[in-house]
């Protein structure tokens, strides 16, 4: 009988030893204890720690236990422990998870406590609030920082052939017209080499830049439909993959798959890219070693200037069970230390106008020096389309449009053929 | 153990062999190459600089070689916590599974009681019920009970059995002869007694299989640690590799160093239980 019984004990005291480790969480009279979820690497992760760390001392009945999950998988967790009854109690979100988050319903309305407390909502970008902040006209969340998109530009190479750099005048006509002299085979061996240009990660700016839209109410009976089909649409998307196929000012897929666009414009390859405020902290700051670059503002298209605007936010969960500790934390994580400190450690642009124009951001002593740049954007930044399908739509639209940027199909044939599918997912959307 | 299958038609000359031989032997390590590269571009990978993951032309021998990509990937991490956890959830769940798969198998290959066949395939149709159906409610289960943030979910369900390791343990019961436990039986031996005297010896090997299939299921599993668990403390090391990856950019170097590292143990596993690891295949006819 013996190893049996082993086996047997081995067992329990296996499943006993795990039941000990789950079970003793600290408790203290008068103390609250908030579960707050967010994501970032390890730089991100410690500064989270400090500025909750300061919370605490600030707020003795207050206990923030934080959740950190890779970005990658953290709408996947949200959504499946909000399913599963047990969402954190105040949340870091992704602008473009906004849209299906919120049409779910988790996140609570915090209309009355900002009247309540008298938040300065005020100080905020509106096109942060209004982007992904407000659903169905409640303010569901706090927008905290903003990604935002300029023109960066390799400032050797426009020294070089004695070009003046882009500024605010730039439109789509003086961009192709500059992207052509810079495209070059500066080798003579008969292929291009250098090129005045590269498609951004986008393509919905060049939809809004000719003036059309992604969405729009049907005329007849007022749902929402897809309307990429107008020309205003499409001919803006034409523009893009003109770019690559007709003034080949663009690397096409082809002359960028081994290295990708960025790594053609870091090794200097590429005169102007429209990238991210994003890409100076994480991409260039190191990679970019041999040259001087800056930004300016997007070129204005036809219609508008345009830049896709996207950010992250914080949000108290409809489900929490301490909404008011968790609205001292979101009121935190939004308030000026916390972005005057986002801002100094990665270039984070604050979602309040005070900091943004602050020393903490314009002061910075870092590359691009032109950061006047991001902030004039702003003003022209369009968030993803209010509806909670976005992630799949855009997903649709986008395989589409590969195949316009390959040049297989004119841009109208690709929004044609894509309309109909995205009026069959925005009819079944939740 | 595994040869290469000639096909011979009479009586093949020499020559003709030799033809065969080099015809197959060229096929598997074409084969094999084209099933490698995905891994020495991963190893490749993690010695590269950031600016030559994606160089063009395609750099295959990293240039410059740079082995302290593991040690700034390692670094990075607290991987001696995640190893820890990982460790000991595989650890766990690996023990549970095989002493209760090996009994109820037992059950199941020797045992004569009524509805047994009807019990066999409803625990053979859980294995057609996709994790993803269940996993809402299981996740709410764990945590009404209180259990999340603990190991508890990850370890404790192995200690109820799995159907696939059920099956493949029940399939290799069968082929042990019956006559050996009526042997037992006449010598006085309770039923227990033959299940961990007798037949549990027997089936060693499907045994190791299930013990390899096991340790690779748990040691990769990433959405059980994902949604069960959120104290950094208690990462395990595949939701510590998705720190790599940022919302807009990836050190593609670390995480490769950071995976080959993590691949390691799979990989001597894989190696020393290569032929239960096979023979796990065959019995069962499904890949774990």
């Amino acid at each position: 009988m013996k190893p049996r019984i082993l086996i047997l004990f081995i067992a329990a005291l296996a499943v006993g030893a795990m039941l000990l480790v789950g079970g003793c969480a600290k408790r203290q009279p008068g103390v609250t204890t908030i579960r707050f979820a967010s994501w970032g690497n390890d730089v991100e992760e410690q500064s989270l720690r400090a500025l909750i760390a300061e919370f605490e001392k600030r707020n003795p009945h207050i206990r923030v236990e934080i959740e950190i999950t890779p970005w990658a998988r953290m709408l996947d967790k949200l959504m499946i422990s909000s399913a599963g009854g047990r969402p954190p109690d105040v949340t870091r979100i992704s602008s473009e998870w906004f849209p299906p988050i919120a049409a779910k319903g988790l996140l609570e309305p915090l209309d009355d406590y900002i009247e309540r407390d008298n938040y300065d909502l005020d100080d905020f970008y509106p096109e942060s609030i209004e982007g992904w902040g407000v659903w169905n006209g409640r303010v569901l969340e706090i927008p905290t920082d903003i990604d935002i998109y300029a023109m960066y530009y390799n400032k050797d190479m426009f020294d070089k052939y004695k070009l003046p750099y882009p500024d605010e005048t730039w439109d789509w006509d003086k961009y192709l017209e500059v992207a052509k002299k810079l495209t070059l085979d500066t080798n003579g061996d008969g292929v291009i080499d250098q090129w005045g240009t590269t498609l951004d990660m986008w393509w919905q700016d060049y939809v809004y830049a000719n003036g059309g839209t992604i969405i729009g109410p049907d005329p007849a009976t007022g749902d929402v439909q897809c309307t990429l089909d107008q020309p205003a649409a499409y001919n803006g998307l034409q523009f893009m993959a003109d770019l690559i196929n007709k003034y080949h000012v663009s690397p096409t897929a082809e002359e960028a798959a081994n290295q990708g666009t960025s790594k053609l414009f870091t090794s200097g390859k590429i005169g102007m890219t429209i990238s991210g405020s994003w890409a100076a902290e994480l991409i260039y700051k190191n990679e970019i070693t041999t040259f001087k670059y800056d930004v300016a503002p997007i070129p204005k298209g036809p219609k508008e200037r345009v830049s896709i605007i996207c950010g992250a936010a914080y949000a108290v969960l409809k489900r929490s069970q301490h909404k008011e500790e968790a609205w001292e934390l979101v009121k935190w994580m939004t308030g000026k230390e916390y972005q005057r400190a986002a801002a100094m450690r990665s270039q984070i642009i604050p979602s309040r106008r005070s900091v943004a124009e602050s020393g903490a951001y314009l002061g910075l002593d870092a590359d691009p020096k032109n950061r006047q740049a991001f902030l004039y954007m702003i003003q022209f930044g369009k968030p993803v389309p209010p509806v909670s399908c976005a992630p799949e739509m855009t997903q649709i639209i986008q395989s589409e449009l590969d195949l316009v940027r390959l040049g297989r199909e004119t841009a109208e044939e690709g929004c044609k053929k894509v309309k109909p599918k995205v009026d069959q997912l925005l009819r079944h959307r939740d | 153990m595994s040869k290469v299958a000639v096909i011979k038609k009479g009586r093949p000359g020499a020559t003709q062999k030799k033809m065969w031989r080099t015809i197959a032997y060229t096929t598997l390590i074409v084969g094999s190459a084209v099933s490698l590269i995905p891994f020495l571009w991963m190893l490749g990978t993690s010695f590269k600089d950031p600016a030559n993951v994606f160089a063009d032309p395609i750099q295959v021998w990293p240039n410059p070689w740079l082995w302290s990509n593991y040690a700034k990937a390692f670094s990075k991490l607290p991987f001696a916590q995640y190893t820890f956890n990982t460790c000991l959830i595989t650890a766990i769940s690996m023990f549970g599974q095989m002493i209760s798969c090996a009994l109820v198998a037992f059950g199941f290959a020797r045992m004569r009681f009524p509805g047994r066949n009807v019990l066999f395939v409803t625990l053979l149709a859980t294995m057609m019920l996709p994790a993803q159906v269940t996993m809402i409610p299981v996740f709410k289960i764990w945590s009404t009970l209180g259990f999340y943030d603990t190991f508890v979910p990850l370890t404790l369900p192995s200690f109820f059995g799995s159907a696939f390791f059920i099956f493949l343990l029940r399939q290799y019961y069968m082929t042990v002869p019956y006559e050996m436990d009526e042997a037992a039986r006449i010598d006085g031996a309770s039923t227990l007694q033959i299940f961990y005297k007798v037949l549990l010896p027997q089936i060693k090997p499907a045994l190791a299989t299930l013990a390899i299939f096991s340790f690779m299921n748990n040691w990769n599993d990433f959405l059980g640690p994902l949604i069960y668990l959120s104290s950094p403390a208690k990462r395990t090391l595949a939701l510590g590799l998705y720190a790599f990856q940022g919302q807009y950019a990836t050190d593609w170097n670390y995480l490769m160093a950071a995976s080959a590292v993590v691949m390691m143990p799979l990989l001597i596993l894989f190696f020393c239980g290569q032929k239960y690891f096979i023979q796990g295949v065959v019995i069962s006819g499904v890949k774990g």
